[in-house]
């Protein structure tokens, strides 16, 4: 361990030292008069982190005996992850108040969450994966339930605790099986550990499929890659495993909820990647893709219709958070094949980004129009918005429009671009059935805005004192459309660039 | 008998060393050293009964126990036998099972415990697993299966005394379980092993002695390089301060007075338990005693050197009285010399531990927790960091470090001490201040209200 | 290096055979002579009311987790400790290693101090 180990996680070691620093200065004053200074405090710990992720640069490098790596697109997905924590700090800081919720905790956990959603993100090794996911995890579950007093919101905090734990159980037991396999299909063909690295290492793996004949069809080790991407599309809140996924939506504050969406689906997708890239151009039979395949489709599908007749906004985006999670992973089949798979990185990496943008800007939408703390969840209070307040009823708009795909916004952009590499693969039948999936999707989004402009309502407009939330919507809108709009000048080549060195390939070990 | 001596079966069982001997042999050796040890370990609880019953006599000015024998030593045997003839009552409504199991989990345990205990530094018959090399770890695991005997006694015999003591007994001693396991840390760090026999080894001059005239393996002969050598006087203070967080949290780990709360007989009959009677209470009672032995006895290995004298010369027959072979020598020394300094030593601890029962107050359960979360656990703590501390910085400066270390200490001392100080005397006079006035009040108008109205 | 462990064997099953043979024999050698005032839950003579089985205060579990808290700590100071003196090299970065540790747990600890969760009372 040296310095340089130090600063190549320094953007985890960041922000958990920040969630430390920020509990004990809570604890140590007055309640009312840290209030701004916390805020400041987590925010600095947030920026002091992006600019160590910043520093490292795009080049590969490995750090803790080979414990990470951190390259262009780690470094993207470290600085998304704390600029996620640094606004959701902001926006929630209102809510917060009128819940009368403790402040100290709040910044921390969602410091401490970051901090392990950084540590998966740039973990080498599935150990420290492990230990990001559990990090992230145990924050999730605490922050899931954080409106105590709520019943909604406790019972989304014990349902996202117990299947956590018992996915983190099959994520661990899956992890055991490719240790156990890889180290059996090592042995008994004579390869030796490449130097400095372990079993769990994902280098080591994908020597051994790359370089063991039949290891990729071994069922040991397909049981256990199906039990680690399994787990880990839990923790992104893809279908099958998506039930939780709308009701602690639901159940946690708006700022919360988009917390949780976007920070895992981020650092559970990272990592997806990084194991797909070693799969890729591998003998794995068929399973693999049909299990990919089908999680892909069923969220597609499970989530654009259950978006379909929502009468909460927040379960709509629950819903619709598990259709995404399908796109992005028809992305990382796409990533599977070798000719489609830099197109196909550089799809998911700008899908996720785009996603959490647009994510985070909807749940501020929804925490800007609620009164007294209490967001406004239900549909039918989105009645006539354009009539009582047009610059919301336009920004969730154009959220909206960007979450159901429609041209000249950010949304369209994301899904041509895992369409476009699914295509090059030869997933054509996947594409259309996608296809269908989004259709379905656009009259669930439709008819909020239908309800927003075309339907007049009776109801009083409340002024919102949420200024914070109001600012993170609109700048998130802004961006959505500036994105959209100006793909190429705006932030697409800066992705292509940082990932045209896959993180980690078969052909780099010896 | 000189060929049964010299026969492969006896060399096996008796003679050879335990790294080549089969595991049948092995296993013959493991039976023997369990009866000894079993002998040794249930057997001084009777003494043990009698000991403190005596001196609790003579220092709350009666008796005790005078009439069974002489000086009523027989008095516990008498107890045994009438425990044995009681009626067992099993009360309905209680959790058969478990009711039926947890003494046997309470006593388990305790013997258990026996197995890593040294009591002579031969490498083959010292200890019941003499070659255990994680001995610690196994203690620790051991002794904290004990506590669920307890818990699940209080919790199966469905009366509301037991489910208090049990719930009781279980929370205190899993906390001061931190405190000890923080405090047998300080030990580990100076001595760097896990293994009992290489703890005692630690503390003394260890050579071995060649028997030339016999048949039996060489022994290792452990003696004794005088009592500044033991573990409470190295790092001085440091391993006194472990020594007295271990002798502290042992106390309270055996549910004893002080710390007595899951008996307290005066709230809660009997605790955990109340409904246990005849033999299945004498179980519990034995566990109890046999435990706070073992636990003194842990102590003596870890602090206290042993089965060793604190003199070197007073361990062990010297070599110059060669009217004795030295084999008989050897077999004096071990089986006898190093065995009565345990005793002695260990008698001493205990007889320190009653005197603290006849002489201390139960302490309140508040208090109790107080103490061990806020005061034991950072001081075992605090104790661990600058024992490292301490060591670390006498590989750099040589002995000069050591005393940086306790510069350190004495600091870190002072602050906290001064900060407690300062809360302690807010707190009171903020309690004269507001509470006592409010209560006053209250009860004036509580006796107001009962008092009749005069004209 | 398992022979050492045969010991461990015979003890544990020895254990158990004197337990339960002491079970058996106060089930043996006693009078029995039940009565249903004699086999109720022992009140000092009142008759019970209600189940034992209640709850409890949250205390207690609160203990419990904050014991499991430290007693891993604990454990997972035994390795570094028994490997501090023969680890060769410089001490002092052990120490630090283990410093940055025990202050991530202190941070817990102050924080449960704070918060009130070992008040009792």
């Amino acid at each position: 361990m040296n310095f340089g180990d130090i600063h190549a996680a320094g953007a985890p070691i960041l922000m958990a030292v920040g969630g430390c620093v920020v509990l004990l200065t809570d604890l140590a004053s007055k309640r009312s008069a840290t209030r701004k200074f916390g805020t400041f405090l987590a925010i600095l710990f947030c920026i002091a982190s992006m600019v160590c992720s910043y520093t490292l640069g795009g080049q590969l490098r490995t750090a803790f005996s080979n414990g990470i790596a951190v390259e262009g697109l780690v470094v993207t997905m470290q600085i998304l992850l704390a600029a996620i924590a640094a606004i959701t700090i902001v926006a929630s800081s209102e809510i917060l108040q009128s819940f009368h919720l403790p402040k100290g905790e709040y910044r921390a956990l969602i410091l401490l969450a970051s901090a392990g959603a950084m540590v998966l993100v740039q973990s080498l090794d599935l150990v420290n994966a492990f230990v990001g996911i559990e990090i992230m995890s145990v924050a999730f579950y605490v922050l899931a339930g954080y409106r105590r007093a709520q019943a909604a919101s406790e019972e989304a905090g014990a349902k996202y605790f117990l299947m956590g734990a018992f996915v983190s159980a099959i994520l661990l037991f899956g992890i055991a099986l490719i240790y156990g396999s890889v180290g059996l299909a090592m042995k008994a063909n004579g390869l030796e550990l490449p130097q400095g690295y372990s079993f769990t290492n994902i280098v080591t793996i994908s020597k051994a499929i790359h370089q063991v004949p039949g290891f990729g069809t071994s069922p040991l080790f397909l049981l256990g890659a199906v039990m680690l991407i399994g787990s880990l599309m839990f923790k992104a809140g893809v279908a099958p495993f998506h039930m939780v996924a709308p009701d602690v939506y639901q159940g946690a504050p708006a700022p919360i909820a988009g917390f949780l969406a976007t920070t895992s689906k981020v650092a559970a997708f990272t990592i997806l990647m990084r194991f797909f890239t070693i799969l890729a151009g591998a003998d794995t039979g068929a399973a693999i893709n049909v299990v990919v395949i089908g999680l892909a489709l069923l969220s597609i599908i499970v989530g654009n219709t259950g978006a379909a007749n929502q009468k909460s906004i927040k379960r709509l985006f629950g819903y619709s958070s598990v259709a995404h999670g399908g796109y992005i992973v028809l992305g990382l089949l796409a990533s599977l094949g070798t000719e489609s798979q830099a197109a196909a990185i550089t799809a998911v990496t700008f899908y996720i980004v785009a996603y959490a943008i647009t994510t985070i800007g909807s749940f501020a939408v929804v925490a800007w129009l609620g009164k007294d703390g209490e967001d406004a969840d239900a549909i039918s209070a989105y009645r006539g918005l354009g009539k009582r307040n047009l610059g919301a009823a336009i920004t969730l708009g154009i959220f909206l429009l960007s979450l159901s795909g429609i041209p000249l916004t950010v949304g369209f952009l994301t899904k041509l671009g895992v369409f476009m590499a699914l295509l090059s693969a030869g997933g054509t039948w996947v594409a259309v059935v996608a296809l269908i999936g989004s259709a379905i999707g656009l009259y669930a989004y439709l008819r909020v805005i239908s309800e927003m402009f075309f339907v007049d309502s009776t109801q009083q407009e409340t002024s919102s004192t949420d200024g914070a939330s109001k600012l993170v919507a609109v700048s998130a809108a802004t961006l959505v459309i500036v994105m959209g709009v100006f793909p190429s000048q705006a932030l697409l080549p800066s992705f292509e660039a940082s990932v045209t060195a896959p993180p980690v390939s078969g052909d780099e070990v010896k | 008998m000189t060929d049964l001596l010299n026969s492969p079966v006896w060399r096996d069982l008796f003679v050879n060393s335990a790294d080549q001997i089969p595991w049948y042999a092995e296993f013959v050796r493991s039976l023997l050293r369990f009866v000894i040890a079993l002998a040794g370990g249930l057997g001084s609880v009777p003494i043990l009964v009698w000991l403190e019953r005596r001196l609790l006599g003579f220092w709350q000015g009666r008796l005790g126990p005078n009439r069974v024998g002489p000086f009523g030593l027989l008095q516990p045997l008498a107890d045994a036998l009438k425990l044995m003839m009681k009626e067992d009552i099993t009360p309905t409504n209680v959790d058969k099972t478990l009711y039926y199991l947890a003494p046997a989990i309470a006593l388990v345990p305790v013997i258990c415990s026996l197995t890593v205990l040294p009591w002579n530094s031969s490498s083959d018959w010292g200890a019941v697993a003499p070659h255990l090399n994680v001995g610690i770890l196994f203690l620790l695991a051991v002794a904290s299966i004990e506590v669920y005997g307890v818990i699940l006694a209080g919790w199966s015999s469905n009366n509301k005394y037991s489910l208090l003591g049990g719930l009781r007994a279980s929370s205190q001693v899993i906390s001061y379980e931190l405190g000890m396991g923080l405090s047998i840390i300080a030990v580990l760090l100076m001595t760097g092993t896990l293994a009992m026999q290489e703890l005692v080894h630690s503390q003394t001059i260890v050579t071995n002695v060649p028997i030339p005239d016999s048949n039996y393996s060489v022994w290792t002969q452990s003696v004794s390089a005088g009592f500044w050598n033991w573990n409470i006087f190295k790092l001085f203070p440091f391993g006194l301060v472990a020594a007295v967080v271990y002798m502290i949290s042992m106390i309270a780990e055996t549910n004893r007075a002080p710390f007595d709360l899951p008996e307290a007989e005066t709230e809660l009959v009997a605790g955990f338990h109340t409904e246990y009677t005849s033999f299945k209470f004498a179980m519990f009672f034995m566990g109890e005693y046999a435990n706070m032995m073992i636990v003194s006895a842990i102590c003596v290995t870890l602090f206290l050197g042993g089965y060793t004298a604190p003199w070197g010369i007073l361990g062990q027959l010297p070599a110059s009285w060669t009217f004795f072979p030295s084999s008989v020598l050897n077999f004096v020394n071990h089986v006898v010399i190093a065995p009565a300094w345990l005793f002695i030593k260990l008698y001493t601890l205990i007889s320190f531990f009653i005197l603290v029962r006849a002489s201390q107050p139960r302490l309140r359960y508040d208090m109790l927790m107080h103490f061990g979360w806020k005061v034991l656990l950072p001081t075992a703590l605090a104790n661990v960091v600058l024992v490292a501390t301490s060591m670390a910085l006498q590989q750099l400066f040589g002995a000069v470090g050591h005393f940086i270390a306790v510069g350190i200490a004495g600091c870190l001392a002072t602050i906290v001490l001064w900060v407690a100080y300062l809360h302690w005397k807010a707190r009171k006079s903020g309690d004269e201040a507001s509470r006592l006035p409010i209560r006053r009040e209250s009860v004036v108008r509580a006796i107001a209200a009962r008092m009749p109205v005069e004209d | 290096m398992l022979s050492s462990y045969i010991p461990v064997l015979v003890m544990v099953a020895g254990a158990t055979i004197v337990a339960l043979a002491l079970i058996g024999l106060s089930a043996l050698l006693g009078p029995r002579r039940p009565s249903a005032s004699k086999d109720s839950a022992y009140e000092c003579g009142v008759t019970p009311i209600g189940s034992a089985r209640e709850r409890f205060p949250v205390k207690f579990y609160l203990t419990a987790m904050l014991f499991i808290v430290f007693d891993i700590e604990t454990i997972f100071l035994y390795p570094w400790a028994v490997n501090y003196k023969a680890s060769g090299g410089l001490m002092f970065f052990n120490l630090v290693e283990m410093l940055v540790f025990v202050a991530i747990l202190l941070v817990g600890y102050i924080y449960v101090w704070k918060r009130g969760g070992l008040e009792w009372g």
